[in-house]
């Protein structure tokens, strides 16, 4: 829908909303990216599944149109809004952002099996 | 079922958290039990003045000496020894000694713990399992406990207690073991009688042991354990405490969504409870006001839980790779989540065998999922399985994961086609999956390239290119790393008996082989051998396509009647 073929500079979709702070730690790009670099070290390697969950962004609502005009006349986002300029471009030709592979959203448990989230080592 | 009245007596150690210990306190003391009360010296004052004040109205609740307790340290055994000698002392009709922290939940009535303790008189709940045999133990030290020296806190001076530990694996320093004990190791919450912790308490060689174990690594494990051995005629091993731990050795915290599990358990008593969860301290003990069960403890439901999410967390879910999952290369436990497979050549020379394979066994039957041009969903959706698009761009930012979101998002099994025109980043990654059923006609190529048209030059050039790559994709599959189902066979091959080897591949594709018979239109291959012998004298050498003859004027099953299938 957006970035198709421009990867690389699609926005990030993973966040990290919640550390325990201490000084000498900052984020770096919003709660997308932390310093120190470790920090951002919240995934397995070896296999195993740590604790992860998933934030309902409800972004592309009715009025998003009027919210993409408006933050590219703030510029206040990263990369001279790049993000925003896409949305707005994309979102003119009024899209259908449904297909055949959409589903309902149900519960956390439909989120775990779908692999979004993780409850790691909880029982 | 014996007469013989049972009264529990319970040690409660403690060390923060002394509001809900005293709550805890209470419903032990109202459940009929006496209860000893050991505060760890370094709580705060006011803090133990009010769990004293709160609890002032029930006689049966003591509080013993208090000793300042470190984890892994003989302090604890010295409050627990304090502790249980006070109930024996006071309460004469006390006939068992249980011992709690102030974090454990009693999950049944304690008229339950005594009915069951009632149906197996003298029995001593105490795990106990030999040094040697000990499996559990997260950090390696077993038998080492015994025999090494350990002067430094594990928690506040790790450096200082690995150190020495070193030190005197190296001067090869061993204790000597005190004569007539054999280390026994288990879990530190039990329950005794009064005869079996009465002779524990009053041996004549306490001073001898207690000096041996003061030095003994996490004491509380293996003090009461190694010498209910020696004192107990009547030994369950097993502990009337749910206590589980993880992968990494810490305990489970029980949640208030834990409720109906820990119900199910039957269990007695359960540690640990969080803190906060208000309606586990609210809902247990439960039980028949009515009447005393004895019923068992029921694990099975617990263990499995708790079990998977252990496995969870060290091994994780095959194929998957997510926000919190991200195996590094050979580390996936499982690089994808099912069966798939890949069909090389075959569209080379059956232009129609999509729809052909399609309608013979029970998969998505895609195109050239890795083309460089895109992806070919089957019916060349734009967006495939999982939602994943058929941008080429998309694909490459990370082929690992496109692969593996394919398999693990679709219903169906997935078949698709490839060849050496496509990418070949994942040809490592099919080659060590267990997953993959891999299945070649190599030289394939060469039947497009035949029809192609195209001057004879440009020809030999993509030949040249194709060639190298699907001989390095050769060498992958021959490799001593694989792990793929793979079945290979070079053009001349095929072409003999196609029926048969593609029956052989519905079979495998769970498809009935009999629906091969009936063959999709196949490319012509008269005229490879000259075709072939032209590449050769212009300076290639084709190795993949098998036994063509040079001169071939004729239909294509003459060049074939000479070959013998292997």
């Amino acid at each position: 829908m957006f970035f198709a073929e421009d990867p690389e500079n699609a926005p990030a979709l993973n966040k990290i909303p919640l550390v325990r702070w201490q000084r000498g730690q900052v984020y770096v790009s919003s709660t997308h990216m932390l310093l120190p670099r470790s920090l951002n070290r919240v995934y397995d390697e070896n296999g195993g599944e740590k604790a992860s969950g998933c934030l309902l962004h409800a972004k592309f609502l009715s009025t998003f149109v009027e919210k993409s005009a408006e933050e590219l006349t703030r510029r206040q986002h990263y990369a001279d809004s790049q993000e925003y300029l896409a949305y707005h471009a994309g979102l003119r030709d009024d899209p259908d952002f449904w297909c055949e592979q959409s589903c309902e959203l149900q519960d956390w448990r439909q989120l775990e099996d779908l692999g979004l989230i993780s409850k790691g080592n909880w029982a | 079922m014996s007469d013989a009245p049972v009264r529990l007596g319970v040690v409660m150690l403690c060390h923060d958290d002394l509001p809900i210990a005293a709550r805890m306190a209470r419903v032990w003391a109202e459940g009929g039990a006496a209860v000893a009360v050991h505060v760890d010296a370094k709580a705060p004052a006011e803090a133990v003045e009010t769990m004293r004040a709160g609890l002032a109205d029930l006689p049966q609740v003591l509080f013993s000496p208090r000793h300042p307790c470190e984890w892994g340290t003989f302090s604890l055994v010295r409050a627990t020894q304090d502790a249980a000698g006070l109930l024996l002392d006071r309460f004469e009709d006390v006939t068992h000694v249980l011992v709690v922290s102030g974090a454990c939940l009693p999950l049944r009535p304690v008229r339950d713990l005594c009915a069951y303790l009632a149906v197996h008189p003298g029995r001593d709940f105490i795990e106990s399992v030999t040094a040697e045999d000990v499996g559990w133990t997260v950090g390696g030290l077993n038998e080492e406990r015994f025999t090494l020296r350990f002067p430094f806190s594990f928690r506040r001076q790790r450096k200082l207690f690995d150190r020495y530990v070193a030190l005197q694996r190296r001067l090869k320093v061993r204790r000597r073991i005190p004569q007539g004990l054999v280390p026994h190791l288990g879990s530190q919450w039990w329950c005794l009688t009064r005869a079996t912790l009465r002779a524990i308490l009053t041996d004549p060689r306490r001073t001898e042991f207690d000096r041996y174990f003061n030095r003994v690594w996490i004491p509380d494990e293996s003090y009461f354990q190694t010498l209910a051995r020696r004192h107990s005629r009547n030994i369950e091993s097993r502990s009337l405490t749910l206590a589980k731990f993880d992968d990494q050795g810490k305990p489970y915290i029980f949640y208030d969504d834990h409720l109906e599990l820990l119900q199910q358990s039957r269990c007695f008593i359960a540690r640990k409870i969080w803190r906060g969860a208000g309606r586990l301290y609210a809902h247990f003990p439960q039980g028949d006001p009515a009447a005393a069960s004895v019923a068992e403890p029921r694990l099975s439901q617990l263990d499995r839980l708790l079990g998977q999410a252990v496995a969870r967390r060290r091994l994780g879910r095959p194929g998957l790779y997510m926000q919190s999952r991200f195996p590094l290369k050979d580390r996936e436990n499982g690089k994808t989540s099912a069966p798939y497979a890949v069909m090389q050549g075959f569209t080379d020379l059956f232009p129609g065998f999509e729809p052909w394979l399609a309608s013979r066994i029970d998969a998505d039957v895609h195109g050239h999922l890795f083309a460089l041009h895109g992806v070919e969903f089957a019916g060349r959706q734009p967006i495939g399985p999982g939602a994943l698009p058929d941008s080429a761009a998309l694909r490459d930012l990370d082929q690992r994961g496109f692969l593996a979101n394919l398999v693990r998002s679709a219903r169906r099994m997935q078949v698709w086609q490839f060849s050496p025109r496509d990418a070949q980043d994942m040809n490592w990654f099919l080659a060590t999956d267990p997953n993959a059923r891999i299945f070649v006609v190599t030289g394939a190529w060469a039947v497009p390239l035949l029809h192609s048209g195209m001057p004879f030059d440009d020809i030999r050039r993509v030949a040249v290119i194709l060639q190298r790559v699907e001989l390095a994709q050769m060498e992958v599959l021959n490799s001593v790393w694989l792990k793929a189902q793979t079945q290979i066979w070079d053009l001349a091959d095929f072409c003999a008996r196609p029926s048969a080897v593609l029956g052989g591949i519905l079979r495998r594709l769970g498809g009935a082989p009999e629906a091969a018979t009936d063959l999709p239109p196949m490319r012509d291959i008269a005229g490879m051998g000259r075709f072939l012998q032209r590449l050769r004298n212009a300076g290639l050498r084709p190795q993949l396509m098998g036994d063509f003859p040079a001169t071939d004027p004729d239909p294509p099953a003459a060049a074939v009647q000479g070959r013998t299938a292997p």
